[in-house]
């Protein structure tokens, strides 16, 4: 492995930026994939297109969030884990699906998205 | 008063499976050892049907009544990753957290306030929410009074997964019915000979003399006495102890006839084991190899095993070199050989190790070749940089006839979600 260039071995004059190099950003810090709650997931499908995730995305999802209206989670229901957006309605939040609402009983949230990312710009 | 929680993760390795998986809520799930051979994680589903701990799978699959089991390879890679998350939990509750195993976690509540009982269910919630996993906590103000009603909360579905045996008055009615077999460190020889005695129950073994426990189960036994009386005699510790040796074996997928097949693995557990060295940090300055024929499979058996001293070393070259040197030596053909491994023993800190006067390379090049090839495994994939005698394909390589993804760490594997 060669030593990342930091400009601090210029042959000519010395770069006096040498002491405030910051290296390459790390998403995965940016991100937070590290932390216990987080978790990468991919998602299959294009009923969301309209709330701009695409089939093949990666969603970084937070398991330790209580979802907001209007955020977009990852549920389990009847053995399939699916994307639903939680909605408020009659005093309790509820979750939708591009077709229909999930049952709340049998319905339950896995983790709320927080970031998106995709791998080719289409 | 000192008090500890044990926080136990529930069928651990098949819980990680059912993380990633909502088609297997409430069905019977295993998990497999290495190879696909026995049994080593069983859901309460696949208990109810009968499925032993240890059973080999190959048997017991073509029990009529197993067919609708769900069985998984062992995916170390993801129970690595949902053992952290359990732990980074817990260390948000407590800065004292003791990793006892994979999935079994000490949790120190000194300075903890509040009930603990709900401290405990609190503990639960969050484990499951967060890192995914169903745990039982027990509570206790020791170590082994805190996985004795760790068990008690398993064993007893009306306790919802946590059990606290702080109050003496508690423990006194559960002793007088809890065999003394159920104890930490009373394994079934020791508990054989407390029966001579006439000791059947924990009661029993406390009213049990301290000096005859100890001469029983040596000093160990008058400790545990101890311990269950609510004395603490067992500290939490933060750290493992300094490893003696280190193995690396594995029984093959498929058996080794040919000498550079059973070659290539050696090689390959060789490096394996420099890798584990480097990362405790540790020389090692012996190493013995086996291989060995199966006992079951048909044909003439054969083991056999060299060891010798080396220069203290963990570079991945000198290790793959000495340990091809051995297999080498121990080779015969005409055997199926079904197991080989490499052991280091003679284990010492690196950094702890005197300069050696006439090394035999050069240390420094040495360690910037490992670091960088530690890095690049770390950075593409174990194995990405190897030696060229652990070889390109790997016959040996274990069975996995049903491996999960890698739902955590594999962009390839990660869970899908229906959009």
């Amino acid at each position: 492995m060669t030593k990342p260039y930091d400009g601090s071995e210029t042959t000519g004059f010395m770069s006096p930026a040498r002491d405030h190099a910051d290296g390459a950003v790390d998403l995965s810090e940016a991100l937070r994939l590290a932390s216990p709650s987080r978790y990468p997931v991919r998602v299959r499908g294009g009923g969301f297109a309209s709330r701009g995730i695409l089939d093949g995305d990666v969603l970084v999802v937070d398991a330790a969030l209580d979802p907001a209206p209007g955020d977009i989670v990852v549920a389990v229901a009847n053995g399939e884990t699916a994307l639903a957006v939680a909605e408020k309605r009659g005093g309790r939040l509820r979750l939708r699906r591009p077709d229909r609402y999930l049952d709340e009983d049998g319905s339950e949230v896995w983790a709320v998205a927080v970031a998106l990312v995709r791998e080719r710009l289409r | 008063m000192t008090s500890f929680a044990l926080v136990d993760g529930n069928s651990f390795y098949c819980s990680c499976e059912r993380a990633f998986d909502a088609r297997l809520a409430g069905v019977p799930v295993v998990v497999l050892s290495n190879n696909d051979g026995c049994v080593i994680s069983r859901t309460a589903e696949a208990k109810a049907l009968g499925i032993a701990m240890g059973e080999p799978w190959h048997i017991a699959s073509k029990r009529p009544e197993l067919k609708g089991v769900r069985w998984f390879s062992s995916n170390y890679a993801l129970y690595a990753d949902m053992s952290r998350r359990m732990f980074e939990v817990l260390c948000s509750f407590s800065p004292d957290v003791e990793p006892y195993s994979i999935d079994e976690m000490f949790l120190g509540l000194d300075g903890l306030r509040g009930n603990r009982e709900a401290l405990g269910a609190e503990v639960r919630a969050a484990v499951l929410r967060i890192a995914k996993i169903p745990t039982c906590v027990g509570i206790g103000p020791t170590k082994t009074i805190a996985k004795l009603a760790n068990r008690h909360a398993k064993n007893t579905p009306s306790l919802r997964g946590v059990c606290d045996l702080t109050d003496p008055e508690a423990r006194r009615r559960l002793y007088e019915e809890l065999p003394v077999a159920e104890v930490w460190g009373i394994g079934p020889a020791s508990a054989a000979r407390l029966a001579r005695h006439g000791v059947r129950t924990v009661e029993d073994f406390l009213r049990m003399p301290a000096a005859l426990a100890r001469d029983e189960l040596t000093v160990t036994g008058a400790r545990i006495q101890e311990e269950l009386r609510g004395t603490s005699c067992l500290p939490l510790s933060m750290l493992a102890p300094a490893r003696k040796g280190l193995a690396v074996t594995r029984s093959f997928g498929a058996p080794a006839r040919s000498r550079e097949t059973l070659e290539q693995a050696v090689a390959s557990f060789a490096t394996r084991a420099a890798e584990k060295l480097r990362e405790a940090g540790m020389v090692a300055g012996h190493m013995s190899v086996f291989m060995r024929t199966s006992d079951f499979a048909p044909g003439t058996k054969r083991s056999a095993q060299a060891s010798s001293s080396i220069e203290p070393t963990s570079d991945t070259l000198a290790i793959v070199s000495a340990a091809i040197r051995m297999a080498r030596r121990l080779w015969k053909d005409g055997y199926a050989y079904a197991k080989a491994g490499v052991m280091l023993g003679d284990l010492s800190l690196a950094a702890e190790r005197p300069a050696d006067l006439f090394p035999s390379r050069d240390p420094a090049r040495f360690t910037r070749l490992m670091e960088a090839m530690d890095v690049l495994n770390a950075r593409i994939g174990r194995g990405a940089v190897r030696p060229a005698a652990a070889g390109v394909g790997a016959p040996w390589k274990p069975r996995q006839g049903n491996l999960s993804p890698r739902y955590t760490t594999d962009p390839e594997g990660f869970m899908r979600v229906v959009a």
